[in-house]
């Protein structure tokens, strides 16, 4: 089904809200980087909003693979409801619900641990076949940086999930250029993903009808794992922000924050 | 125990207790990346039951989280050094959000004497102790393993079980002295004198020394400490207490596995003079595991000639 205009304008007002309260949890916190968190709500709101609710008959369930978009997880779980607005202020505090990485214990709406430099695939795998053991219908979306291309354990992972026949597991991959330019690393391992027998496909992680597509047209009763490549442009958002919080012990005072804020409003 | 040689190794009693239980719980799943392993209990389990995790340990450790996460009552099973070298990752995925995995080392202590030392892992008790919130299980001989296990099942979050593949005695315990799952620890000869506090093989080293040191008037007390961590206090506490000194005796490193764990705990209580046989602070080069354990002062004498220093200082 075609997302309609209103739809996305709805999702954009959305997504524009929660980048807010990204640069406010971070701002607050004194604590985290701006530059990977204010340029993915889109891809989140979209999980959220359209994929993880509008799934009908499936129950979903995600898996987080890049700690740095922890921020982003948080603002989305205390939009959809899971936690009070109010707990995003205490994010990373002592006794918060909201440490540094999710606790899927602690923090409502969470599914799964988030590993630091592991294979949230293989957590996300063992968890599909589970699920298809059980009969149950349920979908398994995992998100990783392309990072993963490095690690030996990802391809034996991913072959892993071809020859259980996987078809309830997908797993995104977060691209991040400057340019719209795909590295041949990347390149090569969509190739690979696909010669495997993975469903592979592209798309625009910033751009609503672009996911929309692609989502509607997997079919959940073909056996063949999915993997879907966004494309994450970085060059309309905060330059300040996350120039100032570039790096990993940086944070933003409160001047900065402002300053964040009002770029974010002259972008609206 | 029916099916099993009394002194078979651990690991031969792991694997016959394990399948019968999985056939009765379709919920159980073995996970493991060796084949090797695998090979004693491929026939005996359901398909299903068995996940063969590809890549490395640390792969292996997220694939537990992810069946653990799914409602699998899960057990993960791997060469000690496999499981050693995937430390972060147990800690990461599977203790911080508690998870209930059950963590099993195939082959602990010297029981893989032939092997480099890269292979034999000394410390693992002593590695897995530092992770917060983790249980250490190390079940005597064959006779507990059914207990351990059931002792493991029950815990809500992460347990590590250290087995081995030497056949051992059985050990010849008092009869209900004390229970054996709820406590971690029971005395399996009650005695006077001395505490000879141990774990794993080294439960029937004590009980040989403990007739050793019977003949020279002696009377030793041994005690089955099977739960490492949580560290059962009360039960060394009230054998120290009346014995006034203790000997520790354990198949792994001096630093930081039982000896340290014994230490930690009269330090802070009851102090007594303690001594410790264990292995020193080294590698352990390759030779058949009896002969890597007469190297490494892991014999009843050694347990003898410990408690003879350590008794006459006693303090009551």
């Amino acid at each position: 089904m075609r997302i309609s205009d209103e739809r996305i304008r709805e999702l954009e007002v959305i997504s524009s809200e929660i980048k807010k309260d990204i640069v406010r949890m971070i701002g607050i916190a004194r604590s985290g980087s701006l530059e990977i968190p204010i340029t993915v709500p889109e891809v989140f709101v979209f999980l959220y909003w359209e994929v993880l609710e509008n799934t009908i008959g499936y129950k979903t369930k995600f898996f987080l693979g890049i700690p740095e978009c922890t921020p982003v997880l948080y603002a989305v779980l205390s939009k959809k409801g899971y936690f009070g607005r109010e707990e995003l202020w205490h994010f990373r505090r002592l006794g918060s619900i909201l440490p540094a990485l999710p606790d899927f214990r602690r923090t409502p709406g969470v599914d799964s641990p988030c590993v630091i430099g592991g294979i949230e695939l293989s957590i996300a795998a063992a968890n599909a076949l589970v699920d298809i053991e059980r009969n149950n219908c349920s979908i398994s979306i995992c998100l990783s940086s392309t990072k993963i291309f490095d690690d030996d354990d990802f391809l034996e992972e991913s072959l892993y999930a071809v020859r259980t026949g996987l078809g309830n597991l997908i797993q995104i991959f977060l691209l991040f250029t400057t340019d719209n330019v795909i590295p041949n690393t990347v390149e090569n391992c969509s190739n690979k993903l696909s010669k495997m027998g993975w469903n592979v496909c592209f798309a625009n992680g910033s751009n609503y009808r672009d996911m929309s597509q692609i989502f509607c047209g997997y079919d959940y009763s073909d056996t063949r794992p999915k993997a879907l490549f966004l494309i994450i442009g970085q060059d309309n958002d905060l330059i300040h922000a996350k120039t100032k919080t570039a790096g990993i012990l940086s944070s933003m005072n409160s001047e900065e924050m402002d300053i964040a804020l009002e770029e974010l409003e002259g972008q609206q | 125990m029916n099916g099993i040689s009394p002194e078979c190794s651990t690991w031969d009693a792991f694997c016959f207790n394990i399948a019968n239980l999985a056939a009765k719980d379709a919920d159980i799943v073995l996970v493991e990346n060796d084949d090797r392993l695998s090979a004693a209990f491929k026939t005996k389990i359901g398909h299903n039951q068995l996940f063969h995790s590809t890549g490395s340990s640390a792969n292996l450790i997220l694939n537990a989280a992810g069946l653990a996460l799914n409602g699998k009552k899960t057990w993960l099973i791997g060469s000690t050094e496999s499981i050693v070298s995937a430390h972060g990752r147990i800690r990461e995925a599977l203790a911080i959000p508690s998870l209930p995995v059950r963590i099993v080392a195939a082959n602990g202590g010297l029981s893989l004497g032939h092997e480099s030392a890269s292979e034999q892992i000394t410390e693992d008790i002593a590695v897995m102790r530092t992770i917060p919130e983790i249980t250490v299980l190390v079940p005597s001989n064959a006779a507990n393993v059914a207990s351990i296990i059931n002792y493991a099942s029950s815990l809500p979050s992460v347990a590590y079980i250290r087995l081995g593949l030497s056949k051992i005695a059985a050990v010849p315990c008092e009869p209900l002295i004390e229970d054996f799952p709820s406590c971690g620890a029971r005395i399996v000869k009650s005695g006077a004198d001395v505490t000879i506090c141990s774990c794993g093989i080294m439960v029937g080293e004590a009980l040989v020394a403990a007739t050793t040191l019977d003949k020279q008037g002696i009377d030793a007390e041994v005690i089955d400490c099977y739960c490492i961590k949580p560290f059962p206090e009360q039960v060394l506490l009230a054998s120290v207490r009346r014995t006034g000194c203790c000997v520790v005796a354990e198949e792994g490193t001096r630093i930081g596995g039982l000896y340290g764990a014994v230490s930690e705990s009269l330090a802070a209580t009851c102090q007594v003079p303690v001594r410790s046989v264990a292995i020193e602070d080294h590698f352990v080069n390759s030779g058949t595991p009896d002969e890597l354990r007469e190297y490494c002062g892991l014999l009843s004498n050694d347990i003898v000639n410990a408690a003879a220093q350590v008794w006459p200082l006693r303090r009551r």
